[in-house]
């Protein structure tokens, strides 16, 4: 694969992984998270992210009254705990309940594309 | 060096990169975002230091890998990070090329005309028909640009995509054309401003090597007003145009007033000979003699009079085919720069 191959495909993946971010902070942030702590955990179910795409991201969602936010100044370093709001919960659903339909459709089409060359 | 001096060497770096991603963050939200991001960069240097690596190659790693933080700051500003978005992006492009192709060839042939009948050779003609269409291609394309940067700040509805879009929210053709109209007569006025100073300090043409003002000394201060002050009336007019999104009758009228206002005092200054200079025309016409002077001073007074003629009865067409509803007859056309 050549480097104008590799950065067509890192494109439209940035593309088609964008929504499920949020969808996933979403729904991690049940339980009140930090920064990076999100971050590990978003790495290690397989939601790659950095840094630079989170911490606005989470602010974003702040704003638009997703998230709730907090200091938490108990622990030596203070740290800025988000949790989802009641509306985030329910975006959260809405947005799973599409993922899921997305990915029956999806399912469906890779099925008739099989049949068709087989 | 950066062995030795590590620790002092990392705070700094933090410090420096923290400043730079946050300096552009609204005022209110700064210092929370900056105390944010320093737990996360500490938090992510301490993982690596436990994975084995030194502090200060540790913090040079997670600082590289945040990226560039101007790019950080992009991500966290409400502001447009664009001079001008997709929204005006055409309009600006189709008019800045309209008033280029209208603009340029008229300046060019202008300053070719003027430097012929002062009797310049011909390098100098082209050299002044090249230094002007050049002058007014920045200036047109610099002005129109600006208003475009300035609408763009203060007209886009920053939540746009907030309100749900509905056949009712269809870009009216007509709105559209107003708001280009609007920047064109801004645009034109200034450059008939910037003309007329020009004129008067630095001078378009020469006579004998020296600078003459095309237009007569006399005119300053009281001609020069009253055409400074029918500008005015008539940017205003153009605003008036574009707030109310179409051509009313009251507007025709008051467009037609101006026309002729500006036709009345052009030709009472020409027939008087107080318009243009009198060493131009003395240089000018120095070997025509007087038929040809009056056979000139005819075909101006005609252009004068048939340019009003042509403004007022536009206005007139505009505001009489200009439904009072909705674009219920956009089927018309296009209209204006559109």
């Amino acid at each position: 694969m050549t480097d104008d191959d590799a950065l067509l495909l890192e494109g439209h993946l940035q593309e088609l992984r964008r929504g499920t971010v949020v969808l996933a902070c979403l729904r991690l942030l049940r339980k009140p998270g930090y920064g990076y702590g999100l971050l590990e955990e978003l790495t290690r179910r397989g939601f790659s992210t950095d840094t630079n795409t989170l911490y606005p991201l989470l602010r974003r969602l702040e704003k638009q009254g997703l998230l709730e936010s907090r200091w938490n100044t108990d622990e030596s370093r203070p740290r800025k705990f988000y949790s989802t709001s009641p509306a985030g919960h329910a975006l959260a659903r809405a947005l799973s309940d599409d993922f899921q339909a997305l990915a029956t459709a999806i399912a469906a089409l890779s099925q008739e594309d099989l049949d068709d060359r087989a | 060096m950066i062995e030795r001096d590590g620790a002092a060497l990392s705070t700094t770096l933090t410090e420096r990169y923290l400043h730079a991603a946050v300096r552009r963050v609204p005022e209110a939200s700064r210092s929370d975002v900056a105390a944010e991001l320093e737990a996360s960069i500490a938090d992510q240097i301490d993982a690596r230091v436990a994975g084995g690596e030194s502090r200060a190659a540790a913090e040079r790693a997670v600082l590289d890998a945040m990226g560039d933080p101007d790019r950080l700051a992009a991500e966290y500003t409400d502001h447009p990070t664009h001079l001008i978005g997709p929204q005006s992006y055409f309009e600006w492009r189709r008019l800045l090329v309209l008033l280029l192709w209208i603009v340029l060839p008229c300046a060019g042939l202008g300053a070719g005309i003027v430097r012929t009948i002062t009797g310049s050779d011909v390098p100098d003609v082209f050299a002044g028909v090249l230094a002007t269409v050049l002058n007014a291609g920045v200036h047109l394309t610099f002005w129109t640009t600006l208003l475009f940067v300035v609408l763009e700040r203060t007209t886009s509805p920053r939540n746009a995509t907030v309100v749900p879009w509905s056949l009712d929210r269809l870009p009216d053709p007509r709105a559209r054309a107003s708001l280009a109209d609007l920047v064109a007569s801004l645009v034109v006025l200034m450059l008939v401003t910037g003309a007329v100073a020009w004129d008067r300090w630095i001078g378009f043409s020469t006579v004998d090597g020296e600078a003459v003002a095309i237009l007569h000394p006399g005119l300053w201060p009281w001609g020069i007003t009253t055409l400074l002050v029918l500008m005015v009336a008539k940017g205003a007019l153009a605003v008036a145009v574009f707030r109310a999104r179409r051509w009313t009758m009251p507007l025709a009228w008051a467009n037609a007033a101006i026309a002729v206002a500006v036709a009345i005092l052009v030709l009472v200054l020409l027939t008087r000979g107080e318009l243009v200079s009198p060493e131009i025309v003395d240089h000018a016409f120095a070997e025509a003699g007087n038929p040809v002077v009056h056979v000139t001073g005819i075909l101006i007074s005609a252009s004068v009079v048939g340019i009003a003629g042509w403004d007022t009865l536009s206005g007139f067409r505009k505001a009489r085919h200009e439904p009072r509803g909705g674009p219920t007859s956009g089927a018309r056309g296009t209209r204006g720069w559109a």
